[in-house]
């Protein structure tokens, strides 16, 4: 039998032109036997990696997978390219580096002339044609004369009917120009069941439906990947063109694996080798860490972290980022490793972590597993408004040529995917049936398909020489963001480096508060110098009093606090980790609650696995937890752990999830485990593949739990302000941070010309000044200018549009936000100053006064009034909360208020009201609500069935003011309201403004999902 | 004379719609127009005591707006915008004089018929009615806020001049000839019938429209009218055609006495650009132009419904790719067809189940019977493979096809399928 190699393939990262996974094409063509395969996807070298690594990893291995691209010009025509060796590769990159930088994101501009530059040591295919047109013609006179040698012409049989002729005369021209010929199938998927997914995606990418379609849409399914006979069969009468598809596979030997990566160089100390950089840092760190000396039990950690570091050469990407977290240090930048880093001792002693794993109790080789060939992964976040600093910080340090950041491929999801099928078949309530089945089941096919390239949140690579030669880069969607056409999993696969840099706004907050402490207070402190385990936190936390305080603010985790009441730092890990789809998927929650309590007796499956959960009372709450039951309950190796991990996280190994829960729960079986254990814990496992937090990852976090909760309890209006100035962050919006500060006996002052900063600010009595930035609408230049011009104050508004510059419309705001309040001026006479004024006043006028005011006195506004301006121009009221002054009627309505709720009997039926704050849909209650409505007494939770937020839908979704009927809940000190009927009140809040029309309350919800 | 002005708001109203009944009011008075998207103005003065004074003209013109199924909100005054005013937001409907300014102060500024914008700024100072703002001195009301707002107080209050611009409907193509002495004579009927089209068609040029449907009332001596009416498939405005279309409808005409006015009226209207005038005779849109024309002749003789006009669809399988439409509708493009899908001048519908024999199964056809008609392949081409357009509601019933183009040994040639289950088909004769 003749062999075959098929060198025209294009997978589904040619997105919407493909309609098989790269891993679906590799299968097929080891199955057949084919000689190589090579993925030639359009003008794009995403896919590869996947393909490489699919045949890499098959057991019996029988082809070859050959790089390769297919180049579609700006003119119409393409040519495949394959580069033969890796200094061709390198340049294939850069031509696809060229062609997509200088086009907008997602599009590629080449032309014949660029190839010309990068053609060394490429070979190149020209695709067979259906016509021969003059551009076509021209094409491959053109590609003749310039790769002479290195070309060849593919013959594609697609039975068109007259394809023996067709061919015939193909070759003939292609004889006139000396080009050799050879055998494709020009495939589009590996099987021929997909082409009707194959028409579907057409129709997607040409907008069209399918009955529209017409011939752009195949005429048959001959595009699927062939198997050799038939291909010998096809091309019987061209035995050269079948035999040049093996001779251009021979001479293509580059492979993904000759890839070096290298670290850049500049990140060690010059005259010692990364290693003993490393080491020494680690000392000098370690003796930092421990002012009265290094524990020896320490020492004995570090000598083992750095074998296993010197046995993987890791040195470098400690030194990494290590360099980017010294930078953010030198800048004030607040910045703490999370993820499974934690685990390491060196990397708390570089101050890349901050809770000592020593005395937590982990192990270092959850960090870096001994099985897994895979480089280590340390997720840095930064506060939140200051990473790009950082970001820019890399670009200058290692130039834009040799940094570029992670792609993440993102896929079809089910609601999009059903969109697209619904517009290409005209799905409507008619459709009959057998249709909608059909259409269905192929949108089934098409979720999981890329759909584009996006950049993701942070992820780094960083390389030694130039990034352009290892990868494509290409434009993100933001300006100067340059991305490199892989993601994280294939980063990893070839053994490259990335660094996350990541945001998070409680680190904002919580410099801020250190900067407070320090100014007003006399206090400096540092993530790891708060005082530790301090009861009245502990206190506070049980009591879930806890808005704004990092990640345990949310509902679900402020329904937990009481019952879990923690006690000690641990604790907090475990409530970090358990309100995670993970264990709550695995139903993991109750059984560890209830052990707590002491309601339940402790006891572990097996004496094996007591050693793994000993610490969470038999519970598995970690990532690495399930992992480990796993590999000693069900006998996975640690690599089979990781990939079942993996295949739950993404969509990369289709297909493959049934089977490793039958051999997990096949292997729990065996080792003698109850099966419905075994049940809970797969579906554990499949909730932490997403969301999952490793208990390392869980104590960074917690860290700052403690951290934010000590703050508050001990300094709530420095923790108020810091709030306020990091905003948009964390679950509650400024009116909630507010009213919290203000129910713990912090005076909140309005805002004021005259003693306002941009910032809020601290004042004497522990007092915080709202600042200039809470005024909506109100530009930071103005409000700045405000401030630095005020001296001694301000007298009249038009003063401060002369000495601050500020026009009329910055006026307005600031008279909106009344905050003219030490000028004696109300909201509207403020107002009515500041409108006298023009936009651009010219400084000389504007001393002159213009001319003498007639007194006007304008009618005064109710308090309810005010209240409404109030929340229109900042979001928050210090006055009254809106719904005091609709008590009356709601009295008559007989509402419950919140505070009354908390003495209600459970199971009795009661009607509350009140303005919505969240709506939130988790992830792991699909079909539930929730939401938080608030009245002046404080906030109810309410608890909506599918069938009750089906039946009340715009009231639910839109309502602002928001009554509902339902029975009570409690458990513990958490209580609930089970919706059964909901109204939208809305409109009651008219009553607030009898004067206005359209009066709405401008309340923003949150919502969640 | 205090001039009276009614006011109506129709809320919801869709721009044609108000366009229609604007028309419509004509019948209350001359001087009326569209007022805003949704309000129509009247001019009123001395005309309210034909519908029995004012209330009962209110009343007459909301009730039969209500039939109409539209809900409307009436108002009188001496001037537009307080008309316009007690519409919108008043609770008195007929208001003169001195007692407007009672009526409106209490009255929202939204009354004041001022941007939106300008009201929220009002009403942000506390100035909701029209009464704040009357307090506030008007040299402070200029200096904020321009002189949008004075201008619309003093149309208010000072009767400042509100000059009605009234509606006219466009004016239809239509034209009329009044002949000295009666005519009888199919002759002498197109020779006016020529000057009436020369003065339509002229018009329509000008306004670059097309006639779609024309119609020619013939008025006799004593008074009883005979139409003849002219469709084209087509927008056109061309004399000679027309001319043509009419002629075979002329002689049709009952003169009896003889006729004495002419009417020749457009009926349909589509839009049609301009003719660019070409320099050379054999012109490719003239071309399509001398088949429109034909086209509409044929319509004339047979009927419209029975001259269709042929598509190419954009479909591999021949069932689906043509497909015959009525000519009267907008032709559409027919599609490009690929010149190597060659297929057969004429299709046997449906396929004619033939016995093929092949020399190795899945091969090359050798002979098929045509019944008993043995027929030689001598010569064959293919296959041609056509999967089944699946999305199709009904599918096909054939599965995959492979098609094959062959020729006997009589010189015939044929197009055979095979298919998804092995059998074969003849589908038509190629030439």
């Amino acid at each position: 039998m003749r062999e075959y190699a098929e060198l025209q393939v294009s997978s589904n990262f040619s997105f919407l032109r493909g309609a098989s996974h790269p891993q679906e094409l590799m299968n097929a063509a080891n199955e057949y036997g084919l000689y190589a395969i090579a993925l030639t996807d359009r003008n794009t070298l995403s896919g590869i990696v996947l393909a490489h690594s699919t045949l890499k990893k098959m057991k019996e291995r029988r082809t070859r997978f050959l790089v390769g691209c297919r180049l579609d010009f700006t003119n119409g025509e393409s040519l495949l390219c394959y580069p033969t060796n890796r200094k061709a590769y390198g340049r294939l990159t850069q031509l696809l580096t060229l062609g997509r930088r200088r086009a907008p994101k997602g599009e590629c501009l080449l032309g014949l002339d660029d190839v010309a530059d990068y053609a060394e040591d490429q070979h190149f295919v020209l695709p067979f044609p259906q016509v021969l047109t003059e551009s076509a013609r021209t094409h491959m006179e053109r590609c003749a004369n310039l790769f002479r040698r290195n070309l060849h012409l593919a013959l594609t049989h697609s039975c068109r009917g007259d394809d023996k002729q067709w061919i015939r005369t193909v070759a003939e021209f292609a004889r006139s120009l000396f080009i050799p010929l050879v055998a494709t199938n020009d495939v589009l998927y590996h099987d021929p069941d997909r082409k009707m997914l194959q028409d579907v995606v057409t129709c997607i990418l040409e907008k069209c439906t399918l009955a529209e379609a017409g011939f752009r849409l195949d005429a048959n399914a001959e595009r699927h990947l062939k198997p050799p006979r038939i291909m010998a069969q096809i091309f019987a009468a061209w035995p050269e063109a079948l035999e040049a598809t093996v001779e251009i596979a021979d001479r293509c030997c580059f492979s993904l694996d000759e890839l070096r990566y290298e670290y850049p160089e500049e990140i060690i100390t010059p005259g010692l080798s990364a290693f003993e950089d490393l080491k020494a840092r680690a000392l000098e760190g370690a003796r930092g860490r421990y002012p009265e000396g290094v524990p020896e039990e320490v020492l004995k950690q570090i000598e083992h972290e750095l074998k296993l570091i010197a046995e993987r050469e890791y040195a470098p990407y400690f030194l990494t980022v290590h360099e980017i977290v010294k930078f953010a240090k030198s800048k004030g930048i607040l910045c703490q490793g999370r993820g499974s880093a934690g685990n390491s001792v060196i990397c708390y002693c570089l101050g890349i972590t901050e809770a000592d794993p020593i005395a937590c109790g982990l192990l270092f080789e959850r960090f870096i597993s001994a099985a897994r060939n895979e480089p280590p992964d340390i997720d840095v976040d930064f506060e939140h408004e200051r990473r790009e600093e950082v970001i820019q910080h890399i670009y200058e340090k290692y130039g834009r040529d040799r940094a570029g950041l992670t792609a993440t491929v993102v896929h079809y999801r089910m609601k999009r995917a059903l969109r697209e099928v619904s517009k290409v078949f005209e799905l409507t309530n008619k459709t009959p049936p057998e249709r909608r089945k059909l259409a269905l089941g192929l949108m089934e096919e098409l979720v999981g398909f890329p759909r584009h390239l996006s950049q993701h949140v942070g992820g780094f690579v960083i390389a030694r020489g130039r990034l352009d030669e290892l990868v494509p880069l290409e434009n993100a969607r933001m300006k100067d963001r340059i991305v490199i056409q892989w993601e994280k999993d294939d980063i990893d696969e070839l053994g490259m480096m990335k660094v996350d840099v990541l945001g998070l706004g409680m680190l904002s907050a919580i410099r801020r508060s250190f900067e407070l402490l320090e100014r007003h207070y006399g206090q400096t402190f540092t993530l790891a110098s708060i005082p530790h385990e301090d009861p009245a936190v502990y206190e506070m936390l049980q009591r879930a009093d806890t808005i704004g305080v990092f990640q345990v603010e949310s509902r679900a985790q402020q329904s937990m606090l009481p019952r879990l009441k923690p006690e000690r730092f641990y604790d907090l890990v475990i409530e970090v980790a358990i309100v995670r789809p993970g264990p709550i998927q695995g139903d993991m929650v109750h059984p560890y609650l209830k052990r707590r309590e002491g309601k339940e007796r402790v006891a572990y499956p097996s004496p094996e696995l007591k050693a793994v959960l000993k610490k969470t009372l038999g519970v598995p709450l970690f990532q690495e937890q399930a992992m480990q039951i796993a590999i000693i309950g069900a006998n996975f190796s640690p690599d089979e752990a990781d990939e079942l991990r993996r295949s739950l996280a993404t969509f990369r190994h289709v297909g493959t999830i049934s089977s490793l829960r039958e051999r997990f729960l096949e292997g729990m079986r065996k080792n003698g485990y109850p099966q419905e254990f075994a049940k809970r814990c797969f579906s554990q496992i499949e909730g932490f593949g997403t969301y999952g937090f490793p208990e390392a990852h869980a104590i960074s976090f917690a860290n700052l739990v403690y951290v934010s909760a000590w703050i508050k309890c001990h300094y709530p209006d420095v923790f108020c302000a810091a709030l306020l100035n990091s905003q948009p962050m964390g679950f509650y919006a400024p009116a909630q941070l507010v009213r919290d500060a203000r129910e713990h006996a912090v005076e909140i002052r309005p805002i004021d010309v005259n003693h306002s900063d941009w910032e809020s600010t601290l004042e004497p009595h522990h007092a915080v000044r709202l600042g200039l930035h809470m005024v909506s609408g109100l530009p930071e230049k103005d409000g700045r200018a405000l401030v630095a011009a005020r001296g001694s104050g301000y007298r009249t508004p038009s003063e401060i549009a002369r000495r601050a510059g500020c026009g009329r419309r910055a006026l307005d705001r600031l008279a909106q936000a009344d905050a003219f309040g030490s000028l004696a001026l109300g909201r509207r006479q403020a107002l009515w100053q500041a409108s006298v004024l023009d936009e651009k006043m010219p400084p000389l006028f504007a001393q002159a006064e213009l001319f003498e005011e007639p007194e006007v006195t304008l009618p005064s506004a109710t308090v309810s009034q005010e209240v409404l301006e109030d929340y229109r121009a900042t979001g928050l009221t210090l006055r009254a909360h809106p719904l005091s002054f609709l008590r009356s009627r709601l009295n008559a309505r007989r509402v419950t208020t919140a505070i009354e709720l908390k003495t209600t009997p459970p199971g009795k039926t009661v009607l509350v009201a009140g303005l919505v704050l969240f709506r939130q849909r988790p992830q792991t209650a699909k079909e539930t609500i929730f939401i938080t409505i608030e009245d002046e007494t404080g906030a109810a939770n309410l608890i909506v069935w599918k069938h009750v937020h089906e039946k009340y839908r715009d009231a639910v979704y839109h309502a602002k003011f928001l009554a509902c009927r339902g029975v009570m809940q409690r458990e513990g000190q958490v209580i609930h309201v089970v919706a059964r009927h909901i109204w939208d009140w809305s409109a009651q809040l008219k009553h607030l403004d009898p004067q206005q029309r359209a009066s709405m309350l401008p309340v923003r919800s949150r919502d969640f999902r | 004379m205090a001039r009276c002005f009614l006011s109506v708001y129709c809320p919801g109203i869709a721009g044609d719609r108000l366009i229609r009944v604007v028309e419509w009011c004509d019948r209350y008075s001359p001087l009326v127009a569209p007022d805003g998207p949704d309000g129509i103005i009247l001019d009123v003065t001395g005309c309210t005591h034909l519908f029995g004074g004012e209330g009962p003209l209110l009343l007459d013109i909301r009730r039969r707006l209500h039939r109409m199924g539209l809900e409307s909100y009436g108002a009188i005054a001496d001037a537009w915008s307080i008309a316009w005013a007690l519409a919108r937001f008043g609770r008195r409907f007929i208001v003169h004089g001195e007692a407007a300014a009672s009526v409106l102060d209490p009255m929202p500024v939204e009354a004041l018929r001022i941007p939106a914008e300008l009201a929220e700024e009002l009403r942000r100072l506390g100035i909701s009615t029209i009464a704040a703002v009357r307090k506030i001195p008007r040299r402070s009301l200029a200096a904020r806020f321009g002189s949008t707002l004075l201008w619309r107080l003093d149309r208010m209050f000072h009767q400042a001049e509100e000059p009605l611009t009234p509606w006219r409907p466009p004016a239809p193509y239509r034209a009329s000839r009044i002949s000295g002495e009666p005519v009888s004579t199919v002759q002498d009927v197109s020779y006016v019938l020529r000057d009436l089209l020369r003065e339509i068609c002229t018009r329509l040029e000008r306004d670059h429209l097309g006639s779609r449907r024309m119609e020619l009332a013939c008025y006799r001596l004593d008074g009883t009218v005979d139409r003849c009416e002219v469709r084209t498939s087509k927008p056109t405005r061309s004399l000679s055609h027309l001319m043509r279309l009419f002629g075979e409808k002329l002689a049709a005409l009952q003169s009896d006495f003889g006729f004495e006015t002419f009417v020749l009226s457009v009926s349909d209207l589509e839009a049609l650009a301009p003719e660019q005038l070409s320099l050379s005779q054999v012109d490719s849109t003239k071309e399509e132009e001398t088949f429109d024309a034909l086209v509409d002749r044929f319509g004339m003789r047979l009927g419209f419904g029975d001259v269709n006009r042929v598509r190419v669809c954009e479909s591999y399988l021949p069932e689906y790719a043509v497909e015959f439409r009525s000519a009267t509708e907008p032709a559409m493009a027919s599609a490009d067809w690929p010149p190597y899908r060659i297929r057969p001048i004429r299709l046997v519908q449906p396929p004619m189940r033939i016995e093929v024999s092949t020399l190795i199964p899945g091969g090359l056809p050798v002979q098929f019977f045509i019944g008993r008609q043995k027929h030689r392949i001598l010569r064959s081409e293919g296959p041609e493979r056509l999967a089944s357009e699946w999305w199709r509601e009904n599918g096909s019933r054939w599965g995959e096809r492979d098609y094959y183009r062959i020729e006997d040994d009589n010189g015939y040639r044929f197009w055979i399928f095979c298919d998804s289950s092995g059998r074969w088909f003849l589908h038509g004769h190629l030439a």
